[in-house]
């Protein structure tokens, strides 16, 4: 009953940044609008801080418009959802703040308060996903979310910006359809769409095909999303496309999304309601995740576009991060959260130092930045430091994702998982290794960089700064995401081992 | 100030260090005296340190904590102390040599050079300080990435092809055989921690397969004892500038991968364990084959190299089998030596490193076959050089000579005597590849070319060298008072 | 008192390298060391309550008699290099510290010290080899130091086992070790290394022949000398030494046979020697100074010719006994002195050579081994064959009078010295009075009529062709090192595979080559199963006699 107090709250992180951006759209001023952004974005964190200051880690909801669940929509806010949240919160505070002379450069000034408008739209969308306990709800917020995505990485300037924004609302489209095919089904079938009413439904339903076909759709749908390994290449295209700031933020927040709806949906929903052994399920899964790895990986290491490289190396990532999850115990759970976390931060700043580059040189290929180091040496630095975070150097808090996803495997007793996640692993290293050797150890031949910008805002780098001491932080306090993890393993997602 | 403060000031000021020497890339002269400073200071508080720890203080802390069996420790112990005071003295050593160094060759990145010099040595600490696998294989793994600017320090291809096999090999072995077999450790014995006697003892019905599965991902895991399959890696690393070998790749680098895989042995195996164990099969210890075949086979290479770094690296693979070997006998006198080949090879093979520098330094060359003479011209390096070799050879008066024999005898001890011809094999190679540098630079004459310049001396290098090489002859005198510390 | 052993020499050869700036401070240095040795010989038999300073009987403590020795031996050549012409003074510092890490080894009491010593001897003759002009000089060095190296790490490897069984680093000067374990066995292999056991002979063959005319005369004195009272400290009355003794005799007395440099022929008749006392040693049952006699013998007499070679070296820049044909005047000083070496050889009746020999056979004798006899006395033949008779055969001028060796300044002080070297020698013929009866000079006649018949077949078949067999030898002892140096490289390069297909037509090419010259080689071996079958005849007919 405490919590209640606060639990308004909980809509208001939805509907402040939409307010924000109807409120733009009339304002259409830039420099107010990126002030705008960067504020709600600031309130968001600290509403989000004061949330899970006064609720301790227990469950609160709101009921839109008092209707009472199942029949009203609901907003559950549990531990899992105030990780993501903190997360989404985190990224997008510091998204934000740096895009400001990114905008300048590559969307032009006229587009900007559109751009951020849309922003505000996207975010409040990812948002809701992450809030909301009713499965129509989060379709509608995907496709808000969705829809200003096709829109933001549209508005790149680059030459094949509309194209990839078509393939990516083309792939989305009927991935939001697969699911919505699945929800549908599930509809039917249990009458209800609030997922802790579903859960009690199926387990008291027997096993049918059509509740399969339901299980089958709602996974390929949420599969594509998280750019799993038959439909991946959209992503590559929509991160290269899209402004350095979009990049960043898709690939701190869209390929979580995902994750977290497979969290919510396939695991917490359905693999702990149906009654038969989804063993081979998770097996298959586990396998194209591998596929997934491995296909990012070797892609990652062949690009020369840095963009392009991340991107493919999020594919990888998320390959590894599936593996965790399908694995389907205790330390797979955990390795998954660990690196998925830890993989948010860290890609979001290397989109954002590529950013900077783009702005200082722009260019973005690693054949041209060859050594650019010493006329850059801030950027420089935090290119290599994200680098090796990314690399899983020992002691970075992706280093213990792949410990604890290791774990999981030994544990899992299949000689081969242990393997693949190893090479994975090496993978991994590999092409974060190419980033480093490439701007590191390696003299331009091409021609001497040419600086477009010498000075770089200083926003720009209180925002890297800030990515910087936040991965310090994980590094040293690594206790801190694992005192989460623990708590959210508590939810039951899977039996604690 | 406890020794818990001690030992994480001791890890950190080397750290200062780096930071140091990055702000300072204009400034060589404030640089290089501050972190000559730290390295003093490091020096006198590892050896108050030392001196707390004898008097019987206990240190144990944890700083990174993720839970109750995942954390990174710290603690005090005797191998480990003894190997912080000599890191300690050899870094201000080989400080002043790099000053004449680096100065004298004119090199480039200083800066960055110096801070990863000290960033090195911080991982070191790190690695000796370390009372678990996992805090182990962290330092270990950054170790690897902190020598990695150094190594490519010369921008070319050459080092950039001998780059790539450094790491590749380094990190390869460490992320698929090491980091997976501290994994399987954790979950089948549910302890990472260092324990006297080991954690196998306290477990039951352990799958034999799977201790022997450990017992290779360990050996060939821990790539910087330079065992032989994965071996490439060390004479990869002689493209960096000398001060590096001397100090990484022949002392700091080499060592923690020894001194990593001692404590392994020791406090994760136990040595009661792995005796039992391996003469459930054989009477003969068949973990002796590996070693054994390393000290051979690097010594015929080291036989037909040229290029003097080369061969040197090829030695220190050869004598780095020997701790290995020693510890492997797992027997007391075998440990005793390992402990002590770490101190003695230290000394003698950064004295030769010393030389080899200043010889290409100062007359500009780095083949034995070019060496006609240099003694003459080169009498302080060529001597140090002289009695090093001779450190390597297992000569009396030297300090090589008790680390062979208590080696012997711990061979003797754990009734292995087949490992004696080993030994005395690579004895005599490596007299037949040491001596003929050490003959052509004294008895055959300096060639005179028409357009020769005199060559120059340099003050901080010869300090350098010839502090070491009175090093390796005090080890044998005070052999004494070193095995005593090492037995008690 | 381990430390002070360590000190002492080091600061003798501190003091020789520092100090030898001419001829008279070499002159006083070598009197002093010699003074100082006879002083601790005397005040050790003092403290000991031995009085007596007699040391060719068997009663005295052998350490005193060698250690007197080495000191005699020490002091007279360093007198003999006084008196030469040429000095070279950085290496008679260094020789001054071979002496003391000699001496050293005598006085080790236990293992440590003593492989120190052993060691730093070592040492020491790699640098006096490198001091000579030689051009092989390098590769003489670096041989005579790896092979001393590879005896000791097996003393040290040895010595460790030693240690651990006996909880104790001391050895009592009676000490027999047992050859039942394998560190003894080491022990035993690296005290036999430095006493030229065949395999590993070439040390001593090419180092004394290598160094300097001057080095070689201290260099044949010390080093195996000092290993002999190790070996007759740790090993007397091992039964397998007498087989061993054996080989080394029989390979020093064959390959000697094929030798035409003097000084060469000198070592591997060294080589002989030893093996003859090792012999001695197995038949040993306590540790007694009668062995330190017979090495004092042979000392001596090798001193006076390799003193002989330096002169000779020194006065015709060559030591080919060929090309010094009849370079020496039977009536001169020179003559004399080679003759009387040459009866000490054969060890013909009122020389000490005779007194040492019939002790000898009698200890042998005890050992109740039937045919070791016979074998004794045929290695006796040997060393008459080779020094006995064949140096001064072709050196010494029987028939002409003429003075080919002009008399200088010099040389009236050599052969002063080396009168007083054979004069030391006379001392044994009185002390073997004894064995002066009819059966023991019978004895010493065979052993000379066999030497004749020996070195009368071998001058005929072998020397004739010597020139070219030593060129057949060579290139084949270096096509095969070659072959085995580029196996090995080619094994150890980064290549290894691709190497073994190059070398594969190299390696058939030596194979074709290495059959041409085994069959070249085949008239040799004739010649030495000739040899054989006589030893054999003969020995057939002395079993008749029972």
């Amino acid at each position: 009953m405490h919590a209640l107090q606060y639990s308004f709250l909980i809509p208001a992180l939805v509907v402040i940044p939409i307010l924000v951006a109807i409120v733009l759209l009339i304002v259409r001023k830039s420099y107010f609008s990126w002030l705008a952004s960067f504020l709600t974005s600031l309130v968001v964190l600290i509403i989000a801080s004061v949330i899970l200051y006064k609720s301790n880690f227990t469950t609160i909801t709101y009921n839109f418009g008092n209707f009472i669940p199942p029949f009203g929509i609901e907003y559950k806010m549990d531990t899992l959802s105030i990780f993501f949240i903190f997360l989404m919160a985190i990224v997008g505070f510091i998204t934000a703040m740096w895009s400001k002379g990114n905008h300048i450069t590559e969307l032009g000034d006229r587009n900007v308060y559109l751009y951020n408008c849309v922003f505000l739209l996207y975010y409040a969308g990812s948002l809701g996903i992450i809030l909301t306990n009713d499965l129509f709800n989060l379709f509608v917020f995907l496709e808000i979310s969705s829809l200003a995505s096709y829109i933001l990485v549209a508005m790149g300037k680059r030459k094949g910006s509309p194209l990839a924004a078509f393939d990516a609302l083309v792939i989305g489209t009927v991935a939001a359809s697969f699911y919505l095919f699945g929800v549908g089904i599930l509809y039917m079938l249990f009458g209800t769409l609030n997922s802790s009413d579903l859960i009690l439904q199926i387990t008291k339903y027997p096993m049918t095909p059509l509740l399969i076909l339901a299980i089958t759709l709602l996974s390929v749908g949420v599969i594509i999303k998280i750019a799993i390994f038959p439909v991946l290449w959209w992503l590559p295209q929509t991160h290269q496309s899209a402004t350095s700031a979009m990049s960043a933020f898709l690939a701190g927040i869209s390929l979580t999304i995902g994750v977290y709806m497979f969290i919510k949906v396939i695991i917490m929903v359905v693999a702990r309601g149906v009654h038969v052994s989804l063993d081979h399920y998770f097996e298959l899964l586990i396998l194209i995740s591998i596929i997934t790895m491995f296909v990012g990986g070797f892609l990652a290491l062949k690009q020369d576009s840095l963009k392009l490289l991340l991107a493919f190396s999020s594919i990888s990532q998320m390959g590894a991060i599936m593996v965790g999850i399908s694995l389907f115990n205790f330390y797979g759970m955990s390795a998954a959260l660990y690196l998925l976390i830890s993989h948010a931060f860290v890609k979001t700043s290397l989109f954002l130092c590529v950013g900077n580059l783009i702005y200082t040189f722009g260019t973005e290929k690693l054949s041209e930045l060859r050594g650019f180091g010493p006329k850059k040496p801030f950027t420089f630095f935090a290119i290599i430091f994200f680098s090796l975070s990314l690399a899983g150097l020992p002691g970075t808090s992706l280093f213990w994702g792949k410990f604890y996803l290791l774990i999981s495997a030994i544990q899992y007793n299949n000689w081969f998982l242990i393997v693949a996640i190893i090479l994975g692993s090496l993978l991994t290293f590999s092409y974060s290794w190419k980033i480093v050797s490439h701007l590191w150890i390696s003299e331009s031949i091409v021609s001497p960089l040419i600086v477009v910008h010498k000075k770089t805002p200083l926003y720009m780098n209180i925002a890297i700064s800030l990515a910087i001491l936040l991965n310090i932080y994980l590094t040293f306090f690594p206790n801190v995401i694992y005192y989460f993890i623990e708590q959210i393993i508590n939810l039951n997602i899977v039996s604690q081992g | 100030m406890t020794l818990n403060h001690l030992i994480l000031t001791i890890v950190l000021l080397p750290v200062l260090g780096f930071i140091i020497s990055l702000r300072l890339k204009k400034q060589p002269n404030i640089r290089e005296g501050l972190n000559l400073g730290i390295a003093i200071l490091n020096f006198l508080l590892s050896l108050v340190a030392y001196n707390k720890f004898a008097n019987g203080e206990v240190a144990y802390f944890q700083i990174i904590v993720v839970n109750s069996y995942l954390y990174l420790g710290f603690y005090s112990e005797k191998i480990t102390m003894i190997f912080a005071v000599m890191v300690n003295f050899l870094w201000i050593i080989s400080m002043v040599y790099t000053i004449g160094y680096m100065r004298g060759n004119n090199e480039k990145h200083q800066g960055r050079f110096f801070a990863f010099y000290c960033l090195s040595i911080a991982f070191t600490l790190g690695v000796a300080f370390s009372s678990n696998l996992l805090t182990t294989f962290l330092f270990y793994e950054s170790l690897t990435l902190a020598t990695f600017p150094l190594v490519a320090h010369k921008i070319n291809a050459e080092s950039r092809h001998n780059v790539k096999v450094y790491l590749s090999i380094l990190i390869g072995t460490s992320l698929v055989l090491f980091l997976p077999a501290i994994i399987i450790t954790l979950i089948y014995l549910g302890s990472l921690d260092y324990t006297l006697g080991g954690l196998f003892i306290r477990q039951e019905n352990i799958n034999i397969y799977m201790v022997f599965l450990l017992l290779f991902m360990f050996t060939f895991g821990v790539a910087k004892t330079g065992i032989m399959p994965v071996h490439k890696w060390l004479p990869a690393a002689m493209v960096a500038p000398t001060p590096v070998s001397a100090l990484l790749h022949a002392v700091a680098v080499v060592k923690s991968g020894v001194f990593v895989f001692i404590k392994i042995i020791i406090y994760i195996f136990g040595i009661d364990y792995l005796s039992a164990f391996i003469h459930m099969m054989f009477s003969v210890n068949w973990l002796l084959v590996i070693p054994c075949i390393t000290i051979i086979l690097a010594s015929l290479v080291a036989l037909y190299q040229d290029n003097l770094k080369k061969m040197l690296a090829y030695s220190t693979i050869a004598q780095l089998s020997y701790m290995v070997l020693g510890v492997l006998l797992l027997s007391n006198a075998g440990i005793i030596s390992s402990v002590f080949n770490i101190l003695a090879h230290a000394f003698a093979k950064i004295t030769l490193f010393f030389a080899a520098g200043s010889i290409y330094v100062i007359a500009h060359k780095d083949k034995i076959s070019q060496l006609s003479g240099i003694g003459r011209k080169m009498p302080i390096t060529m001597v140090a050089f002289s009695i090093a070799a001779l450190s390597m050879i297992g000569f009396p008066l030297t300090g090589g000579f008790i680390g062979k024999w208590f080696l012997l005898e711990g061979i003797w001890e754990s009734q292995q005597s087949w490992v004696v011809f080993v030994i005395i094999i690579s004895t005599v190679l490596n007299a037949l590849y040491f001596l003929p540098v050490i003959f052509k630079a004294f008895f055959e004459k300096y060639p005179t070319e028409p357009n020769e310049h005199a060559l120059k001396k340099s003050l901080p290098m010869d300090i350098a060298m010839t502090m070491t090489a009175i090093c390796v002859l005090m080890l044998f005198i005070l052999s004494d008072s070193f095995i005593n510390i090492l037995t008690k | 008192m381990v430390l002070i052993n360590l000190i002492l020499p080091l600061l003798a050869i501190a003091i020789g390298l520092l100090t030898l700036k001419n001829k008279k401070h070499l002159f006083l240095l070598a009197m002093a060391s010699g003074i100082i040795t006879v002083i601790f010989m005397i005040s050790y038999t003092i403290t000991d309550g031995y009085s007596s300073l007699v040391f060719l009987s068997e009663f005295i403590y052998p350490l005193y008699s060698m250690m007197l020795l080495f000191g005699i031996s020490f002091m007279l050549g360093m007198a003999f290099v006084l008196s030469q012409n040429k000095t070279n003074y950085r290496e008679l510092g260094i020789i001054v510290g071979y002496f003391a890490f000699t001496m050293g080894i005598l006085f080790a009491e236990n293992f440590i010290t003593l492989i120190i010593y052993w060691e730093l001897a070592s040492v020491s003759g790699t640098l006096i080899i490198l001091q000579s002009n030689s051009e092989r000089k390098k590769y003489v060095a670096l041989k005579y130091f790896v092979i001393h190296s590879l005896g000791g790490v097996m003393l040290i490897a040895g010595a460790t086992d030693f240690v651990r069984i006996l909880h104790t680093e001391d050895f009592p000067l009676d000490y027999a070790l047992n050859i039942n374990n394998i560190g003894n066995i080491l022990i035993l292999g690296g005290i036999l290394i430095n006493l030229a056991l065949p395999p590993f002979s070439s040390w001593l063959v090419d180092g004394y022949s290598e160094c300097s005319p001057n080095a070689s005369i201290f260099l044949s004195i010390f080093t195996t000398k000092s290993a002999l009272f190790v070996l007759f400290r740790l090993f007397h009355g091992a039964e397998i030494l007498i087989y061993v003794g054996i080989f080394i005799a029989v390979y020093g007395l064959i390959f000697s046979l094929f030798e035409s440099s003097l000084r060469r022929i000198l070592a591997m008749s060294i080589i002989h020697q030893l093996g003859i006392i090792i012999i001695g040693v197995a038949a040993m049952k306590s540790f007694d100074g009668f062995l330190i006699t017979y090495v004092a013998v042979s000392v001596l007499y090798k001193l006076i010719l390799f003193m002989l070679a330096a002169i000779l070296i020194n006065k015709y820049r060559t030591d080919n006994i060929y090309t010094l044909r009849n370079s020496i005047n039977l009536k001169s000083f020179l003559g004399v002195a080679l003759l009387l070496c040459s009866f000490q050889a054969v060890g013909l009746p009122l020389t000490g050579g005779f007194v040492v020999k019939t002790y000898l056979v009698d200890v042998v004798g005890s050992l109740d081994i039937s045919w070791l006899y016979y074998v004794i006395i045929i290695l006796f033949a040997g060393v008459a064959v080779n020094i006995g008779i064949k140096v001064p055969y072709y050196l010494i001028n029987f028939k002409s009078t003429s003075h080919k060796i002009i008399m200088d300044n010099n040389f009236a002080k050599s052969a002063t010295i080396i009168t007083t070297i054979v004069l030391l020698e006379a001392i044994f013929v009185l002390h073997g009075i004894q064995y002066f009866s009819l059966g023991y000079i019978l004895h010493s006649l065979e052993v000379l009529a066999f030497g004749m018949a020996m070195f009368i077949l071998s001058a005929l078949f072998i020397n004739k062709r010597e020139e070219k067999w030593q060129v057949q030898f060579n290139s084949f002892k270096d096509s095969s090192l070659k072959i085995s140096s580029t196996v090995l490289q080619g094994l150890t390069s980064e290549k290894p595979m691709a190497n073994v297909v190059n070398y594969y037509g190299l390696w058939l090419n030596k194979v074709s080559s290495l059959i041409k010259i085994t069959t070249n080689l085949s008239m040799r071996y004739m010649i030495t199963f000739i040899m054989i079958f006589t030893i054999l005849l003969y020995l057939a007919l002395r079993f008749h006699q029972f």
